[in-house]
């Protein structure tokens, strides 16, 4: 992380699950982080200072995401603040038409990124990073294990042979 | 040559006692004589001119029979016609006969009379009828050649007398198969039969004949009497008749309803192939009046009788000859002619197969609702999956920093999840198997009443003023009241939430109102909470939505209309956000279940 304040990053989710844990990969991240539970909310959080960053969940009472999200596109201060769409409704009936809707980009400009519940929260720190131009907080070991234990879950076994050839000469 | 005292006899006392009026007139027509029976019919004769006595005139008659006989001293025979002493119009056949002395002078006429008014009047009456009677008469000789016809036949066939009737009836050139003119000739009794002729306007006429003999004396008959009646239009009517009758039979037969029919006094004449099938019936058995009293509803005809309208049972049970009940819609209508009471029917729809068409709907509308509400398990699977993952991932994250905090919202998390998996998928099969309602009778403002009452106390913590209330009364249904009671404790509850979701600083207050308006009972529960925006009421029914967050599965309102489909009902939603919600549960009466089925939906 360099040395400019930390970036702020506002989480809009009604599930206090959700919230807490990208409160907690963010902020492991090295991010300030502030939440909000409905769209009104989260326009109050903004007027108290603005974020860098917005992960928006689509369904939710009180002002659902969709339009809180056309709301900030109008709103000249805070229109260019990066959002994602975190949504466990992409693909069916109830988040689908907004979804669909918003990525059309008539109404307003396409939300720059878009994930699928359940969130994966290595993927979402990566995405905000490298939105905002700051490197994931490598420099700790802990950091770099659980990202490439990350990664390692995944991999095929072409990668994880050469993984283990790169650890053998490094041992070596 | 007579006796002497005869021929005495008939010079002195013949002339006064004969029973006929005989009247001596000389040239002049003076009555010079007569004798008793000539001055008891026409009165005081002496010095009177015949035409003055007999005719009562005042001059010599017209064509007067005495002068010619004066003339020509020939015996005359002719039908005159006078006036009585009494003034009356009298009728009698004269005898002119003339004196004539051997030098051919006349000196005088005897004129005898012989009375035939009676028989005039007789022959009068005779030709009225022969004439005006409604029926073609003929009398035939024994050739069957027309001697007289009455004018009706004449009317119809035109000149006939002297032609063969077989000519004139049936333009034939011979005697009829089986004409019963012959017959009576041959038996010399009478005989009748049909008969189809062709009048002379060219009409096909059907006519009744009956033929008389008539005899002169000898015992042979020697005429017959001919008699036809015109009978095409009552064999019109007849066939029309059997046309209309036969029309409403196969109509009765034929129809789909069942149709019992009784006459005024409750005995069956009326039972179609369809009433048979519906109470069970065998073809040929009768119904009698008490086997009557048990398939029909208790009293049904007297109401009939006794009421002005129809009587109409939208829903009601009947039972069959073996016991079975059968749900039907019943009318039952008074039958009556000009003010007369005939009878009465009934007719009766088999709803069998209806109430199983609408379990069939009740079934597909649940299928749907569960096909919707699969659709809307993944979001909920999701937040599970979110909230397992999530608490792996503060663990791990937590150990390896060695953040106890977060370890332990972390153990929280999965914790809490794992106990909302397993609820979850309670509730879901649960929900998804179909429950099995009880339905009885039950008092629908009960339910109200009793899930108010547990609820006010928490309302009022929260800051709620909850109310109910009754519109009026309210009949008892068929209810599965534990059911219900889930369905208002669900709905009540949600409102209170939504009280306290609410921004505004007053008071709120939750509302249920029970009511029964055209035949639909409804619970509705009102709330001035934070009302729900169009998003929102979309998806209120459809999915596991839940703004409860942690506690809730979601499943309580679509528990609640499933219940209700159950009950044959539909639950509606009313808001608008910022100002509240109503949900309004409504069960139409005729949709309900039947007692004490289990209804497995």
């Amino acid at each position: 992380m360099d040395s400019e304040t930390p970036k702020l990053v506002l989480v809009v989710d009604d599930e206090p699950d959700v919230r807490m844990v990208i409160e907690a990969a963010l902020e492991d991240a090295g991010f300030e982080v502030v939440t909000a539970t409905n769209g009104h909310e989260a326009y109050n959080r903004i007027k108290e200072r603005a974020p860098d960053f917005i992960t928006l969940d689509l369904v939710m009472p009180k002002q659902s995401g969709a339009l809180f999200y056309l709301k900030l596109c109008n709103n000249k201060t805070w229109c260019d603040i990066p959002v994602m769409i975190v949504s466990a409704h992409i693909h069916d009936e109830l988040g689908e038409q907004d979804f669909r809707q918003l990525m059309k980009g008539q109404d307003a400009p396409r939300p720059t990124h878009f994930m699928e519940k359940p969130v994966r929260p290595d993927e979402l720190v990566r995405v905000v990073c490298n939105t905002l131009g700051v490197a994931m907080d490598d420099a700790t070991a802990a950091g770099a294990r659980d990202e490439v234990y990350a990664r390692l879950r995944v991999a095929d076994l072409e990668t994880l042979q050469k993984v283990r050839s790169v650890l053998d000469k490094e041992e070596g | 040559m007579a006796p002497l005292e005869l021929r005495t006899w008939i010079s002195e006392q013949l002339f006064d006692v004969a029973p006929i009026a005989i009247a001596t007139i000389d040239r002049d027509f003076n009555i010079v004589q007569a004798n008793a029976a000539f001055a008891d019919k026409f009165g005081a004769w002496q010095d009177r001119k015949c035409f003055e006595v007999y005719k009562h005139r005042d001059t010599l008659c017209p064509r007067c029979t005495a002068a010619k006989s004066f003339q020509d001293g020939q015996t005359r025979v002719t039908p005159e016609v006078g006036v009585d002493e009494h003034g009356a119009v009298t009728n009698y056949i004269k005898h002119t006969v003339p004196i004539v002395r051997p030098n051919g002078e006349i000196p005088y006429l005897v004129e005898m009379s012989i009375d035939v008014t009676a028989s005039e009047l007789l022959r009068r009456e005779n030709e009225l009828l022969f004439e005006q009677v409604p029926c073609n008469i003929a009398l035939l000789d024994e050739e069957l050649r027309i001697v007289r016809a009455n004018r009706r036949l004449r009317q119809d066939f035109g000149q006939v007398e002297g032609r063969f009737c077989y000519h004139v009836f049936k333009q034939a050139g011979h005697v009829c198969e089986g004409c019963p003119a012959q017959r009576s000739l041959e038996t010399g009794q009478p005989h009748s039969g049909r008969s189809v002729v062709k009048n002379a306007r060219g009409e096909t006429l059907q006519l009744h004949v009956t033929t008389v003999p008539v005899q002169l004396g000898d015992g042979v008959p020697r005429y017959v009497l001919e008699m036809a009646v015109d009978i095409t239009e009552s064999l019109r009517l007849e066939d029309e008749l059997h046309i209309a009758h036969d029309f409403l039979k196969t109509l009765i037969a034929t129809s789909a309803d069942a149709i019992v029919g009784v006459d005024a006094d409750q005995e069956v004449r009326v039972v179609n192939a369809a009433a048979r099938s519906l109470f069970k019936i065998a073809e040929g058995q009768s119904l009698d009046g008490d086997q009557l009293a048990g398939i029909l509803p208790r009293g049904l005809f007297d109401e009939v009788f006794s009421s002005e309208q129809n009587v109409l049972l939208p829903e009601t049970t009947v039972r069959a000859t073996d016991g079975e009940e059968i749900p039907v819609r019943l009318a039952g209508a008074c039958l009556e002619s000009g003010g007369k009471l005939l009878g009465g029917a009934v007719s009766l729809t088999d709803h069998r197969q209806l109430r199983s068409l609408q379990a069939e709907k009740l079934e597909a509308e649940r299928l749907a609702a569960v096909g919707q509400t699969v659709a809307g398990l993944a979001h909920g699977v999701k937040n599970l999956l979110t909230g397992l993952e999530g608490g792996m991932y503060l663990m791990s994250t937590g150990l390896k920093k060695g953040n106890t905090e977060r370890v332990d919202n972390g153990w929280e998390m999965l914790n809490r999840n794992i106990t909302r998996v397993s609820r979850f998928v309670r509730d879901f099969l649960s929900y998804s198997k179909g429950r099995t309602i009880t339905v009885e009778p039950a008092d629908p403002v009960a339910v109200a009443r009793e899930v108010v009452a547990l609820y006010v106390a928490r309302a009022e913590e929260a800051g709620v003023e909850l109310t109910w209330s009754a519109e009026g009364e309210i009949a008892p249904a068929n209810l599965d009241f534990e059911g219900l009671h889930e369905c208002l404790t669900n709905l009540v509850g949600n409102a209170i939430d939504a009280c306290q979701m609410s921004e505004s600083e007053k008071d709120s207050r939750v509302h249920v109102c029970v009511s029964d308006r055209d035949g639909v009972l409804r619970y509705s529960v009102k709330d001035d909470g934070v009302g729900m925006d169009y998003d929102l009421k979309q998806k209120v029914f459809t999915t596991f939505f839940t703004t409860k967050g942690l506690g809730g599965t979601g499943l309580g309102l679509l528990t609640t209309r499933k219940i209700i489909q159950e009950h044959g009902g539909r639950i509606e939603l009313e808001s608008t956000p910022g100002e509240g919600s109503t949900f309004t549960i409504l069960l139409p009466r005729d949709r309900l279940p039947a007692t004490t089925a289990t209804a497995s939906v």
